[in-house]
């Protein structure tokens, strides 16, 4: 082997901070972009909600001419956002729970790998994520009028919580087969009881899984239009994605409106996951890898 | 407090993979049993079965004289002290020592006092606010020691609670916990792979292999009365020599015929062992035990009928010992144990012996080794057993 002169050595030091130079700016361009893409359409909206209609077509991609503040009051009037908004929370909240708990439950209850049949659970319900909403809809339909639901909020509570399942157990069902196994013995030992196992030591462990799951099925469920169209069709029972389309019209539309209602909608996902993306991160690695 | 009783116990897993074999025991109220094998053997399962976290397929458990075979593990009054540790990450060591009160639903006042007393035996109070992945490994041991303790049970049940430790800390949980289970007289079944954590700790030792129980002594029985080649082999660190052997002559005036070797049997070796006149002129497994053998030199009056001519290929020195390695030229006695390194350099034809820190031997050497011929031990060569 030859030793390399200094001159050579510094050539090459010389070239190697060119490429990380190079390939940093490359990174950061392409990540740029990336962002570009998510914000631009979410400035889009933000702005579009203060414009009037004529500033609207007339000045699509700039900032209001006069800033419609209005918008947003008569949006709240005028597409019952004072009853969609609560509506949605309710529907959501009670949803995402329900279903979080409920994956949280079947994938620590298929962890458990002494129940036969464990795969083919698993697999039974994570398949229920290749059944399109539109296929289901006409029997959701047909069950909930069966069950003299239609009116109430429970006509989108169950079926949101079911759509739910696949999701979570597709998620949860890694992340409870990583649970040490001594540590469920560790507590029935301690003295406790299936139920405290799973409230005190699974639920806790399974954290950021659980609020992956609820961020992931919180946001189609707040967003989901199709199905409180066609089983909340009544007034007092709809959500917000239902009542923003009241405003588009035949002949015209009151983008703004329309805008500022989209607004409304998309902050507290948007504040949601803010919050939580540490979390959520971590919970869709979570099992990945042997820790 | 309470005496825990196996009678038969047995564990086979679908495909008749029998992990537990029949496995009778009796361990007194207070007592320490050391419960000590080869990997595989059954002995993590057994005890798995006594604190009801694995179903019993044949057999019962019986603790203070009740058979507990229906009961979950929450009732039958132990504890237990995991490999892993098992503490639960996202409490704090405080909730950890308590979960078991809280479960239990014991004042709050009671709880805090109790944990407080915990703490004051584990040396653990500057770090009940910690989270177990904020301690090092003894100070995790002595929270998972410390959950057990607190509960006051009747049965300790330990699953080799010391292997994840480095050398140094497992000789110093060894003494405490031991201590501390004399401090409690808490009935205390003890698992562990490790024969010196088996010959130290415990006031008896039951040994496993392939799910079969092999011996249970105490640890002086087992190490000098070894039932089988296996105990032999598998108790003492470098394992005993095992040959084939031939006894020749008679009782009075007994030759041990091994390989190249011969080696005069004083009588009283028959003495002890009423069986043993009945295989002269058989063949025979006979065990050297690496203290058994010195170097010559060291022992100018030892008689010359009962030394080895040997030729040095290894010396290991310890400072206080030599580890001296060199051929016999006698078949070996096969013991299965897979795990056992020392099985290795046995299966290669090599004796060992432990020679005083005086012995000059080097490697090359072809020497005279002194062999201790009342300290043999004798197996029948068929079955292995003790004679």
């Amino acid at each position: 082997m030859t030793a390399l002169s200094l001159a050579d050595r510094r050539r090459r030091g010389a070239k190697a901070v060119r490429t990380r130079l190079f390939v940093g700016i490359a990174r950061s361009l392409f990540l740029a972009i990336l962002s570009l893409m998510v914000l631009v359409p979410i400035a889009y909206m933000v702005l579009a909600s203060f414009k009037t209609v004529p500033d609207f077509f007339g000045n699509p991609y700039g900032l209001p001419g006069t800033w419609a503040w209005d918008n947003y009051s008569r949006a709240w009037r005028d597409a019952h956002i004072s009853i969609t908004l609560p509506n949605t929370i309710i529907v959501t909240a009670v949803s995402v729970f329900g279903s979080t708990l409920l994956a949280a439950l079947i994938a620590y209850g298929i962890s458990r790998k002494e129940k036969p049949f464990a795969m083919g659970l698993y697999t039974f319900f994570v398949a229920g994520l290749l059944v399109p909403v539109n296929m289901i809809v006409l029997p959701l339909f047909i069950l909930i009028k069966w069950l003299g639901l239609f009116g109430t909020l429970m006509a989108l509570i169950f079926p949101y919580i079911a759509l739910g399942l696949p999701l979570g157990v597709l998620i949860l069902g890694p992340v409870a087969a990583t649970l040490p196994r001594d540590l469920i013995s560790a507590a029935q030992v301690d003295g406790a009881t299936e139920w405290q196992i799973f409230r005190r030591i699974v639920l806790p462990l399974m954290k950021p899984g659980l609020i992956s799951v609820a961020i992931l099925n919180g946001v189609w469920m707040w967003n989901e239009f199709f199905i409180p169209l066609i089983v909340a069709f009544k007034p007092e029972s709809q959500t917000m994605p239902v009542g923003i389309v009241s405003f588009v019209g035949a002949y015209s539309t009151e983008w703004g409106l329309v805008f500022a209602s989209v607004v409304v909608s998309t902050a507290p996902i948007l504040f949601a996951y803010l919050l939580m993306t540490r979390q959520f991160q971590s919970g869709l690695t979570a099992g990945a890898v042997k820790g | 407090m309470a005496n825990v009783t196996l009678k038969n116990l047995t564990k086979t897993y679908p495909g008749q993979v029998t992990a537990v074999d029949n496995l009778s025991l009796e361990i007194a109220d207070g007592e320490f049993l050391v419960l000590v094998g080869p990997s595989g053997c059954g002995k993590s399962t057994a005890l798995k079965m006594i604190a009801g976290l694995e179903p019993i397929t044949a057999g019962e458990v019986l603790i203070a004289d009740e058979v507990v075979n229906e009961y979950a593990s929450r009732d039958r009054d132990i504890a237990m002290v995991f490999q892993s540790y098992a503490l639960y990450p996202h409490m704090s060591v405080f909730d950890n020592i308590a979960f078991s009160l809280q479960i239990a639903k014991v004042p709050k006042a009671e709880i805090t006092r109790r944990v407080g007393e915990v703490a004051r035996i584990l040396q653990l109070e500057d770090y009940l606010r910690r989270k177990p992945g904020n301690l090092s490994g003894g100070q995790r041991q002595r929270v998972a020691m410390g959950r057990a303790i607190i509960r006051q049970p009747s049965v300790f049940l330990m699953d080799e609670p010391l292997s994840n430790l480095d050398a140094k800390l497992r000789v110093q949980m060894r003494s405490e916990i031991a201590q501390i289970q004399r401090r409690v007289k808490v009935t205390t079944i003890y698992v562990t792979h490790d024969q010196v954590e088996a010959m130290t700790m415990g006031d008896r030792v039951a040994l496993m292999k392939d799910g079969v129980l092999q011996q249970v002594d105490t640890p002086d029985n087992i190490y000098n009365r070894p039932a089988n080649t296996f105990v032999a082999s598998f108790i003492g660190s470098p394992s005993m020599n095992l040959y084939r052997a031939r006894l020749e002559g008679e009782v009075a005036s007994c030759t041990l015929v091994l390989g190249g070797n011969r080696l005069a049997i004083p009588a009283s070796v028959f003495a002890d062992r009423a069986e043993l006149a009945a295989k002269i002129g058989a063949d025979i497994i006979v065990g050297l035990r690496p203290e058994d053998l010195e170097d010559a030199a060291l022992l100018p009056t030892h008689p010359a009928d009962q030394r080895l001519a040997a030729h040095v290929i290894l010396n290991e020195s310890l400072g206080s010992d030599h580890m001296v390695h060199f051929p016999i030229d006698a078949p070996l006695a096969k013991v299965s144990d897979q795990d056992s390194l020392d099985e290795i350099v046995v299966a290669e034809g090599v004796c060992i012996g432990r020679f005083g820190a005086r012995s000059l031997v080097k490697a090359g050497q072809s020497i005279e080794v002194a062999v201790a011929c009342d300290r043999l031990h004798f197996f029948d060569a068929a079955t292995g057993l003790a004679i």
